[in-house]
């Protein structure tokens, strides 16, 4: 712990004692990591992105399998109407 | 007793929002624009005056034996005048290029803090420059993409 505390002193006093590479070091240092967090937030909404447009397309597939269902359900339920207006047309053209 | 704790504790916590709102959310430009004026003046009284200054205060004397009053003197100029047009300009600059603006101005409060506290004793001008150098390290390190 103090060898650690001596270090840090060490540090400090380099940094007063050449005040302009203590001062580029910090700078260059904060700007990097600002700059590295940036990109990285950025490259996360990127990733996130990409899985909502997983998402969507998923969503689209899944709707589009319902909608061929329902147009087979309706395509069934109109022959099954037209069979049973002949059945009943039938019956006059005997008389 | 226990009833004042608590609104003590409130009126704490309420600080402490407040501090923070400051800190993240405020808009920092106009704490920008005073920087940059100020180093825009520091940098032209350099240049008018640097042998002077160089010759009446021993303050400035371990800066000049490393690069020069008149090199110092050229970047705070500069810094300021990046910072200025930075802050000035009509929309939002790109987050590269307010952050390098943000990076030069902190530069030049670092040096010149630095510098002052390691004159013995310190000025009473290092608490004021040791406060903005602070302000300026905060002031790059929430730069963002959407404002800041």
């Amino acid at each position: 712990m103090s060898t650690e505390s001596g270090d840090w002193l060490t540090l400090l006093q380099w940094a007063v004692q050449n005040p302009e590479k203590g001062a580029l070091a910090l700078v260059l240092l904060a700007g990097a990591w600002r700059w590295v967090r940036e990109l990285r937030k950025d490259w996360k909404d990127d990733t996130h992105q990409e899985t909502f447009t997983e998402v969507l397309m998923k969503e689209n597939k899944e709707l589009r399998a319902e909608n061929k269902e329902l147009v087979h359900e309706l395509r069934e339920a109109r022959s099954q109407r037209n069979q049973n207006h002949q059945a009943n047309l039938d019956p006059d053209r005997k008389r | 007793m226990k009833l004042r704790i608590m609104i003590l504790s409130r009126n704490w916590c309420f600080w402490c929002a407040r501090f923070r709102e400051i800190m993240l959310d405020a808009p920092w430009s106009s704490f920008d624009l005073a920087m940059s004026i100020i180093l825009i003046l520091r940098g032209t009284y350099l240049i008018a005056g640097f042998t002077m200054l160089e010759s009446a205060y021993t303050l400035y004397k371990p800066l000049a034996g490393i690069m020069g009053l008149w090199a110092y003197s050229w970047v705070c100029l500069l810094a300021g005048l990046v910072q200025a047009i930075s802050v000035l300009w009509p929309s939002r600059p790109p987050f590269e290029w307010r952050l390098f603006a943000r990076m030069g101005v902190c530069f030049c409060f670092v040096v010149f803090s630095l510098n002052q506290i390691a004159n013995v004793p310190p000025p009473i001008g290092a608490i004021t420059h040791l406060v903005l150098s602070g302000l300026s390290i905060w002031s790059v390190l929430r730069t963002s993409h959407n404002g800041g």
